[in-house]
């Protein structure tokens, strides 16, 4: 829990690479020569583990999305706020109520 | 089983199974790497959701962002729970790899097996001789196809040491003894030791003859650099022990004592290989030489190396660790096996750079550490694989794999893959890619505290020169064949060694 003056979405934005590094590393994996009934199942779970990973880069892309909003919104915020902590103050030093 | 480059192919036994190890090995790696940047992944996300503003005062914003991460961070599809799921997948591939490394040694015995049984009925059979000549025919018009055919798809003659890598140098070896012994007299099937037992006969021809051993000049301490600490020392100064090295000769073996800080002193020698000399020279290290030590004959440099060890003044109980290179190896495998029956020494480790001696037993107690180039003819010329024993080591190098072009360029050629000077570098490699195995390590440290001793230990090296003259044949001899030294050892010196 933050005051938000900090961005979050380049964090979500390393994660992404990170999740884009795994994709890389089971197509490699996936790059074998292996013939037999083990190596059929073994495929069938590289397979699956290939689009759970791009379930999750699809997902943390979408959550970067929506970080970058908020981002955005917060910067927007603690803007306000300054703008209005300045006009207090200002009000204060000339003796307007 | 047929090697494919840096991996293998292992086929037959488990019906239509075709893997490539190297390959299994390479993706179960991948599957690793990939939990591990799904770990980051997850540990970034978590770090983000704390980052994100909550509570009753949190924007629109903050509330949409939170939930969206909410699924990422635990549950299934998470990056953590896929991460553990393929740390499970690269087990079960990892289980599957050595599955296959195991049955592909079960592979390789049974076909070991199966070609000497083949060679042996054959040798049995009333047509023994003219098998004999069809099989060799096959064997050589075998061995051009099999070039020829490689010059056709590739353009290139195939290299020998391609042949060697293979394995199918040993295996027709094997086959090839198996058939011979077996046309001995009486009834011969699956020997243990074909080679060694084709040999016998022939070394039964040689002619025993007592060794003389001097011992040259005194005794020069070894310091820094130069004290023996590895096996990569211990095999440069085999190479320094040849003719042509340093400080070597003919039939040139070099002693270490090592003085401990606490009093106790242990031992190393060095062996060289066969030396150019004509069966009747009197090189104790000639080329027949080989025959009388894979016959399991007496041989010379085995008498010289014990006589050497007790003119340096080794005693029983103190550790002697023997080293050697080629037919040096031989040497030392068969003076440990001798030291040991007689009390005489107490030989801990052997090392062998490049030696045939897989059909050689090492005596209880005595660890052996074997290096073999998969390039390399000389080790596979007893035609058998090492065997797979607690105290014996084999640690078998593919040079083409190697960062250092030379090695690389080594791989090429017979003669550069046998070298005491590769091997001496592969030594080194072993040394920093063995950190992590438990044999090897097990292997450093025994060497390190029984022998080379902590710092502080003086090393002394002092060289013995064995000769064994024409004119001493059937002379009276001494223990284990010597006989009292003989000063005139001049002829044998090498011209760079005088001193």
């Amino acid at each position: 829990m933050l005051t938000g003056a900090t961005a979050v979405s380049p964090v979500v934005a390393m994660a992404m690479g990170h999740i884009e590094e795994a994709a890389r590393a089971l197509t490699a994996a996936g790059d074998i020569t292996w013939v037999s009934d083990a190596a059929t199942r073994y495929r069938a779970a590289l397979d699956e583990a290939q689009q759970a990973v791009a379930r999750t880069a699809r997902d943390v892309a979408a959550a970067h999305t929506a970080l970058l909003l908020h981002d955005r919104a917060t910067a927007a915020a603690c803007a306000d706020m300054r703008v209005v902590a300045g006009r207090s103050l200002l009000d204060r030093v000339i003796g307007r109520p | 089983m047929t090697d494919l480059g840096p991996g293998i192919e292992v086929s037959g036994g488990w019906g239509g199974t075709v893997a490539r190890l190297d390959d299994l090995h390479h993706a179960v790696h991948a599957l690793q790497g990939a939990a591990r940047r799904l770990d980051d992944a997850a540990a970034a996300l978590a770090a983000a959701e704390r980052a994100t503003w909550a509570g009753d005062e949190a924007l629109g914003s903050a509330r949409t962002a939170r939930t969206t991460l909410a699924p990422l961070l635990s549950g299934l599809g998470s990056p953590g729970e896929t991460a553990e799921a393929l740390r499970a997948l690269a087990r079960s591939l990892q289980a599957a790899a050595e599955g296959y490394q195991q049955a592909e040694s079960a592979v390789e015995r049974t076909v070991r097996r199966l070609v000497g049984a083949q060679a042996s009925w054959a040798g049995e059979g009333p047509l023994a001789g003219p098998v004999a000549w069809i099989t060799g025919v096959h064997m050589v018009g075998g061995v051009g196809l099999v070039a020829l055919l490689g010059k056709a798809r590739t353009g290139r003659w195939p290299e020998p040491t391609s042949i060697v890598r293979t394995g199918g140098v040993e295996l027709m070896l094997h086959g090839a003894a198996s058939h011979l012994q077996a046309l001995r007299k009486g009834f011969q099937l699956w020997p243990r030791h074909p080679v060694g037992g084709v040999a016998q006969p022939l070394a039964t021809l040689l002619r025993e003859r007592s060794v003389t051993v001097a011992v040259l000049g005194a005794g020069r301490t070894l310091q820094g650099a130069e004290r023996p600490r590895d096996d990569a020392a211990l095999l440069r100064l085999i190479g320094e022990a040849y003719p042509d090295g340093a400080s070597g000769g003919r039939g040139v073996v070099s002693v270490v004592r090592f003085d401990q800080p606490d009093g106790t002193r242990s031992w190393a020698v060095a062996i060289p290989g066969t030396q150019g000399s004509g069966p009747e020279g009197d090189n104790p290290m000639r080329a027949t030489t080989n025959l009388s030590l894979m016959a399991g004959a007496p041989d010379g440099p085995s008498a010289l190396v014990l006589e050497a060890l007790d003119q340096a003044g080794a005693q029983p109980g103190e550790a002697v660790l023997l080293a050697g290179h080629s037919q040096g190896g031989m040497v030392a495998m068969a003076v440990a096996a001798g030291a040991v029956a007689a009390g005489r020494h107490t030989v801990t480790h052997v090392l062998t750079a490049g030696s045939p001696v897989a059909g050689m037993t090492a005596p209880p107690g005595v660890t052996t550490k074997h290096l073999e180039h998969s390039t390399d003819i000389v080790p596979a010329l007893d035609g058998l694989p090492s065997p797979d024993e607690p105290r014996r080591i084999t640690v078998r190098v593919d040079l083409k794999s190697s960062t250092d072009p030379v090695d690389r360029m080594a791989s090429r050629d017979l003669i550069d893959s046998h070298a005491i000077s590769t091997y001496a570098r592969t030594a080194e490699r072993v040394e920093t890619a063995g950190e992590g195995d438990p044999s090897l390590t097990a292997w450093r440290d025994s060497v390190a505290q029984q022998v080379y001793g902590p710092e502080g230990t003086v090393a002394t090296l002092t060289q013995f020169q064995g000769s064994q003259p024409m004119a001493e044949a059937g002379g009276p001899r001494g223990p284990m064949g010597g006989s009292p030294p003989v000063p005139s050892l001049r002829p044998l010196v090498h011209p760079a060694s005088s001193r």
